[in-house]
């Protein structure tokens, strides 16, 4: 949950459409991973982790298409974290999360210069919706 | 609705044909009316054959390695067209039918019926393969195979036999009703020939073409199983699409649209193979997704085995044990976890572009969300948290041993479908990677590399351990589809054609454009030698060629080789028009051509004795060969 938190808090920090895309980007790719981990955890929620990991790849791969990405530093994909606690906080924590994404990548896409910035912005805010429509106990 | 099969206009056409030979009063006059019926029938049957034989029959006689069904539908063919030959004669002989002030005979139109079901079962099989311009056949189905398989081979090929015993005793019975005046309607050739004798020797020739399939029969006999499967093909056009409805669909109702769904993906993944060699439509979150809805599906699979493998310890009335359901349980884990791996791999892959929608996805998605409302008593039940709902109670998943043998089925379907989705994904991916494609986040990439970019591209240690995942998928996907044939081949479920059809697609048999035979030759009829016009031939008088003539001067009545003794002085006359006709040379003197063609059929008659049968002596037939009396010696005809 710490991890979540903390991704919380570096998407708030951002500042700038490159600052955004490279924190939403690790938010992408932290929502695969814990999402993939807990699929296993619980029978009824299986179909929900799997597609909402399927949505955060989308995402991340949306942004790869934004020419303001910075360039990524190496080597916190590789470590994918354990799922924390009990299933349904942790994809609630996950749906919240996948919200405050969408929300700033939508205010980003209005910020950004570039066509492709935008349009980059505005699918990987989609997939974030997809996200949090998946993970959320109502809808 | 699921597709018409097969037995579809199998079954409808035995009924026909049934109704036409249980005559009833009619006159002798619609005699004329009849006949060309019942040859339209028997030419129908003919191309059957065709369909089923490896090589013509003059490539036959002189190969070795033909098994006996290959060699048993050559010899049933060859005797087909010659009975379809002698039908010919005699319609030519009876003359044209009364004017039409009414309906046909009851027989006729029976025949006809008969005759549409049969070319229209036909038309079905060969929705699963094409027609290349240069003769090859291409598979446009998962079924392709299993048409062309050895058991449904021996299936055709026996229900065919058992329309011309039916048909030998009906036509020998109209030989009974026509006169025995010899005719003068084919004057100008060296015989004339009797309705009578013609259609009695159609009726011989209509049991010979059944006795040719005795020495298959015995040494490779026709299984139930083999009929099971020949009636169960479908068409290559899958059932149209059945949306979701609002209602609460049964477990019935869910069952059925799991079959649509399974066979719709089916189609649409094969359709995908087809163009593995430019697929830029298939994107990595297609694939990603394909994946996932594969991993996800095959979990619901695997808790609907289990309810049932409860239920089955519940109610021991039920068919099978709950060990092997647990055991088919297991394979579905064992498919689920290497779609995982497929999906997890997608996490650090991707296309030049992003996602794109598919029309398998669109299948898969039917397929899953059935499977999961099957599995959670929630009618509106989707993948998402908010749509979940408790686990369904076994006893009311499968409350007696129709619902339990529905759901299996399902699963089996389920199985079936992901499996031929795993093989074809394995050759899109494969396609894509070779097109360079395959693009990993940089960040993924060993230190050393530098790319100011995003993506690279793909390593190609990562697309090996893809294709491998890949492989793993369709391994572990039709591994759990075979544990599921075994039960479903049990417990007679609606599903057992797929176990039928894995199982049957094993063993091909050979058939003309298949791969290691010759593709049919283009200037061959389709129909029989009908319209081919030769000067001394069975095709144009009914009597036996100088083959077929050697053949009875050495006192054999074996009908087999009887008639592939016709066969091939046919054939060897077709061949002479084919090659006076594709000759440049100016045409010589009609004498001439007389001669030339005398001594090529000599000449074939002279090479032709490898076949081992001829070898031996005429005396007796062997045990197992055919006990059907051989065509006459012809001695109606007479010599004008």
């Amino acid at each position: 949950m710490n991890q979540i938190k903390l991704a919380h808090q570096h998407l708030a920090d951002a500042s700038g459409v490159p600052a955004v895309l490279a924190a939403s980007w690790e938010l992408f790719e932290l929502i695969a991973a814990i999402a993939s981990a807990s699929a296993v955890e619980c029978p009824d929620m299986y179909p929900a982790f799997t597609f909402a990991s399927g949505a955060a790849v989308n995402g991340r791969n949306a942004l790869a298409f934004a020419p303001s990405l910075p360039p990524l530093s190496r080597g916190a994909a590789h470590d994918p974290p354990k799922p924390v606690g009990e299933v349904y906080q942790t994809a609630d924590a996950l749906a919240g999360l996948a919200s405050a994404l969408s929300i700033r990548l939508r205010e980003t896409a209005g910020l950004a210069a570039a066509t492709a910035d935008r349009s980059a912005c505005e699918n990987a805010a989609s997939d974030a919706d997809r996200i949090t429509q998946l993970l959320a106990k109502e809808n | 609705m699921t597709s018409a099969v097969f037995g579809d206009f199998l079954g409808a056409g035995r009924r026909h044909l049934e109704a036409a030979v249980a005559a009833g009063e009619w006159e002798v006059a619609a005699l004329p009316a009849v006949v060309p019926s019942v040859y339209r029938l028997v030419t129908v049957m003919c191309v059957y054959l065709e369909d089923l034989a490896p090589c013509d029959e003059i490539e036959a006689a002189g190969r070795t390695d033909l098994q006996a069904w290959e060699r048993a539908v050559v010899d049933t063919g060859a005797a087909l067209r010659i009975a379809a030959d002698c039908l010919r004669h005699s319609i030519l002989d009876l003359g044209p039918a009364g004017p039409p002030d009414g309906p046909a005979p009851s027989p006729a139109r029976h025949l006809d019926a008969a005759a549409n079901e049969l070319a229209a079962g036909r038309d079905l099989l060969h929705t699963h393969i094409t027609r290349t311009p240069d003769g090859l056949a291409q598979e446009r189905s998962d079924w392709a195979p299993v048409v062309t398989s050895l058991p449904v081979t021996r299936a055709l090929a026996a229900e065919i036999a058992a329309w011309s015993v039916r048909l030998a005793l009906f036509t020998t019975w109209l030989a009974g009703l026509a006169t025995g005046d010899a005719s003068s309607r084919l004057t100008g050739q060296p015989v004339v020939v009797s309705a009578r004798g013609e259609l009695a020797s159609a009726s011989q020739w209509l049991l010979a073409a059944s006795a040719a399939l005795r020495p298959a029969h015995d040494a490779d006999p026709v299984r139930a199983a083999d009929a099971d499967l020949l009636e169960a093909i479908p068409a290559a056009v899958p059932p149209a699409r059945q949306p979701l409805s609002a209602a609460p669909e049964s477990i019935a109702e869910l069952c059925d649209g799991i079959t649509v769904s399974a066979s719709r993906l089916r189609a649409a993944a094969h359709r995908a193979r087809d163009r593995a060699r430019w697929s830029p439509d298939v994107t990595s979150g297609a694939w990603q997704w394909m994946a996932q809805a594969a991993a996800i599906t095959s979990h619901l699979s695997e808790l609907a085995l289990s309810s049932l493998a409860e239920r089955a310890g519940q109610h021991p009335a039920l068919p099978v044990t709950p060990a092997r359901l647990h055991a088919a349980a297991d394979a579905m884990t064992g498919m689920r976890t290497a779609w995982q791996h497929v999906d997890l791999m997608w996490n650090g892959i991707i296309t030049e572009r992003r996602l794109l929608s598919t029309p398998a996805m669109s299948e898969a998605s039917d397929l899953l969300l059935r499977m999961g409302r099957l599995v959670w008593d929630n009618p509106q039940w989707t993948p998402a948290r908010a749509g979940r709902g408790p686990r369904r109670d076994p006893a009311a998943l499968a409350p007696g041993p129709d619902a339990f043998t529905a759901v299996l089925a399902a699963a089996h379907q389920a199985a079936d479908a992901l499996a031929r989705v795993a093989i074809a994904d394995t050759g899109t991916v494969q396609a894509a990677a070779r097109a360079g494609r395959l693009f990993v986040p940089t960040r993924s990439l060993p230190t050393g590399f530098d790319v100011p970019r995003a993506y690279a591209p793909a390593l190609t240690d990562t697309v090996l351990e893809l294709r491998d995942a890949y492989q793993d998928a369709a391994e572990a996907s039709t591994r759990a589809a075979q544990h599921l044939d075994e039960l479903a081949i049990e417990v007679a479920a609606s599903s057992r054609a797929l176990g039928l059809a894995r199982s049957a697609a094993l063993a091909p048999a050979r058939r003309r454009g298949s791969h290691g035979t010759r593709p049919q030759r283009p200037g061959r009829p389709s129909h029989p030698l009908a319209g081919v016009l030769f000067t001394d031939s069975r095709a144009s008088t009914g009597l036996p060629g100088p083959v077929e003539r050697a053949i009875r001067q050495r006192r054999v009545r074996d009908p087999v080789v009887l008639l592939r003794a016709a066969a091939i002085d046919n054939a060897a006359r077709s061949l002479i028009g084919l090659a006076d006709t594709a000759s440049p040379s100016p045409k010589p003197p009609a004498a001439q051509t007389a001669g030339h063609g005398r001594d090529a059929v000599l000449l074939a008659a002279e090479g032709f004795p490898h076949d081992p049968d001829l070898s031996r002596p005429a005396s007796p037939s062997p045990p197992g060969r055919p006990s059907a009396a051989p065509p006459s010696d012809r001695a109606h005809l007479r010599k004008t």
